[in-house]
């Protein structure tokens, strides 16, 4: 009984796993229009070893009356590649050529925190950094955000610096 | 967490030294184990140390060691100094739950945290003045940021 009922278990997590695989692999590239409001400062500062990924919040072009829609932005840049220093140098709107990726959708947290030890105490460091002109952005910590990604150079600036 | 005890750190890289085989063995140069263990008593958990990174869009951040959590370790000299706040050493949680920053690379290259932490050890070994003649076109260095661990790191 309690191996048929962990058999199931099992059989679910990899269909829901296969599903977010099929589902990603038949995502095609799409253009967004929005403004880059804060990059992920954790992720910013890990090395690159092969290809790696930093992490954008895009705020999505939206109308006045509309509650404003926010996305996690993947960018893939290989080892030895700089970041576009332009996407984060202040707020602008852009258009990004992006592929929706369902299987990497999670909540977004404003913390990372570090456990205290016999060296150093208990640490808080702010997962994302608001860019020059973002300042007063309303990233909503704690809910699920969709999430995409994008290959380096896939972008283009809507606005005028 | 094992990698919070330098003691721990410094056995795991010896460990390394001592079984290395083949290109490892190369690239860590003839005995390999002797220097190690002539440099593992100036080997320290110490923040104080005054670094320079720059960051994602090019701007600088000076501070203490201490400030600087992704740089895990620098030499001055023939002193290696461990930050006790690098990503290597510590454990965190996000959203309560366990979670490293470091998470994705330890994955890519199939390592621990533990095994990450002695590589990061390791990098600083071989880049130890006394190393210099086993990197090609590195002469003298007197202090090295350990942000990246090189290659190897990746030879685990």
């Amino acid at each position: 009984m309690m191996l048929k009922k962990v058999l199931v278990n099992l059989f679910v997590v990899a269909l829901v796993a296969f599903y977010g695989y099929v589902q990603d692999k038949s995502q095609k590239a799409e253009w967004l229009s929005g403004v880059v409001v804060a990059y992920d400062a954790i992720k910013a500062d890990t090395p690159c070893y092969g290809e790696c990924e930093r992490s954008l919040i895009v705020r999505l072009e939206a109308g006045k009356e509309e509650k404003p829609q926010y996305i996690r932005l993947d960018v893939r840049i290989q080892e030895g590649q700089d970041f576009p220093p332009e996407l984060i140098a202040h707020k602008r709107q852009w258009r990004l050529r992006v592929t929706r990726t369902t299987s990497l959708d999670e909540p977004i947290y404003d913390y990372v925190v570090k456990n205290a030890t016999a060296y150093s105490k208990e640490t808080r460091y702010p997962i994302w950094k608001l860019i020059p002109g973002a300042e007063g952005e309303n990233i909503p910590f704690g809910e699920e955000i969709p999430s995409y990604t994008m290959t380096k150079n896939a972008f283009k600036a809507l606005s005028k610096q | 967490m094992s990698t919070e005890n330098p003691q721990t750190v410094i056995n795991d890289a010896r460990n390394v030294i001592q079984n290395a085989s083949g290109d490892c063995a190369k690239l860590l140069g003839p005995d390999a184990l002797s220097r190690f263990d002539a440099i593992a008593g100036n080997i320290q958990f110490n923040g104080d140390m005054l670094v320079h990174v720059e960051g994602l869009g090019g701007g600088a951040q000076e501070g203490k060691l201490s400030d600087v959590p992704a740089t895990d370790a620098v030499t001055v000299g023939n002193q290696i100094y461990l930050n006790p706040q690098g990503w290597s050493f510590n454990t965190y949680t996000r959203g309560g739950q366990a979670y490293h920053p470091l998470q994705s690379t330890f994955q890519k290259f199939g390592v621990t945290q533990g095994q990450y932490a002695a590589a990061v050890l390791l990098h600083e070994f071989y880049i130890q003045p006394e190393n210099s003649s086993l990197i090609p076109g590195w002469g003298w260095m007197g202090r090295s940021i350990a942000k990246r661990a090189g290659s190897i790191k990746r030879r685990f």
